[in-house]
Order: structure tokens, then sequence, then C-alpha cells
């Protein structure tokens, strides 16, 4: 599955753009309050609708009225995301949308449509249709291949106007497009590391995959330790290249109950607990840790990965996201660090320019400054600086 | 339209000249201004930035600080790097002490400041 481009309107300072040509890593910069929490909480908010339903994911951003864009209270918020994934054998340009608006008050799902092309000449196909919790979903997509197959619609009648289709719909499995869809958004991931919230003994349990503030980091370094022995030797491995000292990290079981990570260094005999590690030490680790998880996230959202890490380390960390994305993840970072936009390519960066209160989204690869620039040998981050990302800077 | 595309060693250079030049330039000139970080970068980016400039019959000015090399020396190196990349025109301006001072008008040699929008090669420094 790849995501191809998400389209908003009306989604807080989204009031008409779009992230279009999504490659498997991308880099989205811009200055402060310009919307890159903002873009990846889409994702976050289609969750939250798809975990509850519309009403509490508008509640927990404090309702329809503060997330609606500003000065267009009477429209609808419309989130459309396109993606790619194969169904029934074949590959799909496979498009959501969903409209919300208010009614009385109350918000509704007024549109929610899921659908692709049966071939490259047709029309788009509605797969599912629904509009304040009425609607029809087809449900035998596997045959929509043959051409003159008859397809089987179902009326369906959601328990309410604020609920999702894809969550409503029963028998999952019938509904190939949707069920890929309804995959992405509940493992879609952000991480937001916080070298506080990881540090410290953590109460002993079982964690899989790191939590969005990394808080659980010792958990999931003491299930890739048991679990996946291979995967864990290789963090090290790479640690090591990456850290003067380093040589292991282990997780220590305390007598009442919790865990806590102890870094060895090559130079003393006894470890040191990760109170007394650095935090760019810290940091490596966890990023390690998330991005050679065994079931990466089909999209993970990264805020600043370059926070406390060394300039020199930026290469390699944008070259660990490649792989992640090579092997199956798909990446969009934010970052405020040149550094880290030098290890990026022309056709991984967007940049993000507020102009009266509203976002535009720009994708380097459109803008002739800058393919010419590298094409000629120069570095994103260079230019960035050099003000060759036009609006880019607050000034 | 004419643009006159700045080429300057830091961005406290950038500052200075954001505040300045709308107010000396005339109508139908516009300007760009590139700030590198420090000399070597400067040097380094010099020709890279010259060559892939898109906009035609843009005027290149760089603009660096003598501090305690040898003006003409550093003026001939720069104006190499330009002429490599095909615009042997782009003027150099050595601040010959803190080009912060220029603006300022406090020591130094004011004259080698813009007489006006057009850089006249007639009044190069030294
Ligand atoms: N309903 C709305 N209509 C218009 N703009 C909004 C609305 N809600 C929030 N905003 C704007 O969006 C901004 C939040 O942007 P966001 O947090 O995504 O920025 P960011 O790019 O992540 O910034 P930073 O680099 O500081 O983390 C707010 O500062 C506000 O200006
Ligand atoms: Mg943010």
């Amino acid at each position: 599955m790849t995501l191809e481009s998400i389209r908003l309107r009306n989604f807080k300072g989204f009031q008409n753009a779009a992230l279009e040509g999504l490659p498997r890593f991308s880099v989205v910069i811009g200055a402060n309050g310009t919307g890159k929490t903002t873009l990846f909480d889409v994702f976050g908010f289609l969750r939250d609708c798809l975990n509850h339903n519309v009403r509490q994911a508008l509640e927990k951003r404090g309702k329809f009225r503060e997330v609606v864009s500003r000065g267009h209270e009477d429209e609808t918020i419309d989130l459309e995301i396109q993606f790619r994934a194969e169904i029934s054998g074949v590959e799909r340009l496979v498009t959501y949308r969903l409209e919300i608006g208010q009614e009385q008050g109350k918000p509704q799902v007024f549109r929610e449509i899921l659908r692709y092309k049966r071939d490259a000449s047709g029309r788009p196909f509605h797969f599912l249709d629904f509009t304040k919790g009425c609607g029809f979903a087809i449900t035998n997509e596997e045959e929509f291949y043959k051409r003159d197959q008859q397809l089987t619609i179902e009326q369906q009648l959601l328990d309410s106007p604020d609920i999702l289709a894809i969550k409503g719909l029963g028998q999952f499995q019938r509904f190939k497009a949707a069920s890929v869809f309804r995959q992405m958004i509940e493992n879609w991931h952000v991480s937001d590391f916080h070298v506080t919230a990881a540090r410290g003994r953590k109460e002993a349990g079982y964690a899989e995959h790191l939590s969005t503030d990394g808080g659980n980091l010792p958990l999931v370094a003491q299930y890739l330790y048991e679990n996946h022995p291979k995967k864990f030797n290789d963090i090290l491995e790479r640690m090591r290249q990456r850290i003067p000292g380093f040589t292991n990290i282990e997780a220590k079981l305390t007598e009442d109950g919790h865990l806590i990570l102890r870094y060895q260094d090559g130079a003393f005999r006894d470890p040191f607990i990760d109170r007394f590690v650095s935090d760019g030490t810290i940091k490596m680790f966890a990023y390690l840790v998330l991005l050679h998880d065994p079931q990466p996230h089909p999209l993970l959202c990264i805020e600043e990965p370059e926070n406390q890490l060394y300039p020199g380390l930026m290469a390699e960390l944008a070259e660990e996201f490649r792989l992640y994305a090579n092997r199956g993840g798909q990446i969009l970072a934010s970052t405020h660090s040149p550094d880290f936009l030098n290890a990026t390519r022309l056709n991984e960066v967007f940049w993000l320019v507020k102009r009266n209160g509203f976002t535009e989204i720009h994708r380097a690869s459109d803008d002739p400054v800058l393919c010419a620039y590298m094409a000629d040998g120069d570095q994103m981050g260079h230019l960035w600086k050099q003000g060759f990302f036009a609006g880019a800077d607050p000034a | 339209m004419t643009e006159l595309v700045f080429l300057l060693e830091e961005p406290s250079a950038r500052e200075m000249l954001r505040g300045l030049l709308p107010r000396i330039l005339p109508p139908g000139v516009s300007f760009r201004l590139i700030a590198f970080e420090g000399k070597q970068n400067l040097e380094g980016q010099l020709a890279l930035k010259i060559r892939g400039y898109r906009v035609p019959d843009a005027r290149f000015i760089v603009i660096r600080d003598q501090d305690s090399g040898d003006c003409r020396r550093i003026k001939a190196k720069l104006k190499a790097l330009c002429a490599g990349a095909g615009h042997e025109s782009a003027l150099i301006r050595i601040a010959c002490r803190e080009l912060e001072s220029w603006y300022s008008g406090r020591p130094c040699r004011r004259r080698t400041g813009f007489k006006g929008a057009r850089p006249d090669p007639a009044s190069e420094n030294p």
C-alpha cells in the first residue's frame, strides 16, 4: 500500500491544499505554525473517526468550529486520501473521500465515498457511497475485473449519521479497498519522540511497537531482544557505528518489576543506567528500534527526527528512513534542520507556506529553480537556507 | 525588469540589505539576497549559485568582508569563480571593514557603496 496524495478543504489551516505525488519517504518543511503537525493529524483524525465516531474525533480537537477553517464554518470539512493498493491481484489507485458537515449543531458524515477505476480509461466506480448514515456498498468487489460482471449492490443503514461506513460495514473481508484503507488508518503511527519520556525505569510489560513519545522504549527493546535477536543485534551494530565508544545495550529487570536500559561503553567495565546516558544515544537507539520494527507501519509520521542528533548522522538517518520505506513502510517526516534536509533528494521534499492565514503546499520537484540547482549537484538544505524555497521563510 | 542578485557572506549582511535596498533601488529593479555561512561556504557555493541561476539578465554582486586577507587577492579569486560560472561581469565588492559599518556610515570607505541601482564598473574598488 502506498499513500499517493492527500487533498484537504477546510481542515484547520488547510483551507484548500493538496500534497500530491508522495514518494515512500518524504519530508515536509515550513515555518512554525504552517501546519506540519496538522498534516500528520489528518491521519490521527481519521483514526479517531474510525475508532469512535466523527463527533468524538471533532470533540477531541475542540469541536467542529475549531477544526473547520476560520471563516468557512458554513462549509464542509473535506478529506480526500488517495492510495495505491493491490486489490484481488490488480494494483488500483483508490480514492477515499470524506465530507463532514453540521446539521442542527451536530456533526455528520455528509458524504463518504470509496472509488477506483475499472481500467485506465474508465470512470471511477463507487464501491461505497454513503450520505448521513445511509448508502450502499459493493459486496463482490473481487469480480470487478470481469468487465460485464454484475456487481452486487447492497443498501445499508448505519447506526448513526456520524459513524464511518468503513467502520460500520460488517464482514470486512468482503470489502477489499475499504479493508486496505482501514488497515492503513489503524496502523498509522506518529512518532514525536521525547528523550525524557523514554528515559528511566518502566513498569515491566509487553510492547511490540514504540509508542508515540517513546515512553515504552525499554519494553520494546526487551521484546526485540527476546523475540527477534537478529534484529536486535543488527540495531546494536548500527549503534556501534554511530556512537563513539558504544558497545552494548541491555534491558535489566529490577527486583520490583521494572525494566531499565543499561548502556555499555567499551572504555568502562560497568554499564551506565540510562539516566546517565546522552540524549542523542537514547534517541538514536529509539529510532533504530522504531525503524527496525519487524512489522513496519504502513504509514509512519515522524516529527523533527533531527533533535539531539549529531549533524553528521543526518545522512544515515535519512538512509534508515529509505530502507524502512523499502521494507514496506512509508514515511512522512517534518523537520526544521537544514542538515537533515541536505540528506534528502529533490523528489522527497515538500514545503508549506502560509498566505493570508491558510497554508499552501509546494513540491520541490515542481520548482524549476530547485530542479536546476539539484541537477547541478546542490543540496536541499543549502538551497533552503539560501532562500530558494519561495515563501518558506517567515520574513 | 532588472534583477540584482547579491551573494553575501553571512545572514547579517542579508538583514542589512533587506532594509536598505528597497529604499535606494529605483522602480523596475528587483533583488534577491543569497546569504551563505561564512567565507568558505560563499567561495564553495558561488559558482554553483551563479551557474544555475534561472533569471535571464540577472546581474550578480558578490559582497565579502576583507577581514585579514589581501583585498586584491580575495577579489581576484572571487572574480575567477564568477568567470568560471560564465559571469565575468559579476561585480565584486570587498567591504574593507565590517560590512555593517558601511550602512551605519562609520569608518572606512563609503565610496565603495553603490551609487545607484546599476553597478558602475568604473567605480570598482579598490
Ligand atoms: N480552524 C483553523 N483555521 C485556520 N487556521 C487554523 C485553525 N486551527 C489551527 N490553525 C492554525 O494552525 C496552526 C497550527 O499549525 P501546526 O501546529 O500544524 O504547525 P507546525 O507546522 O507543526 O508548527 P511547528 O513547527 O511550530 O511545530 C495554528 O497556529 C493556527 O495558526
Ligand atoms: Mg508541529
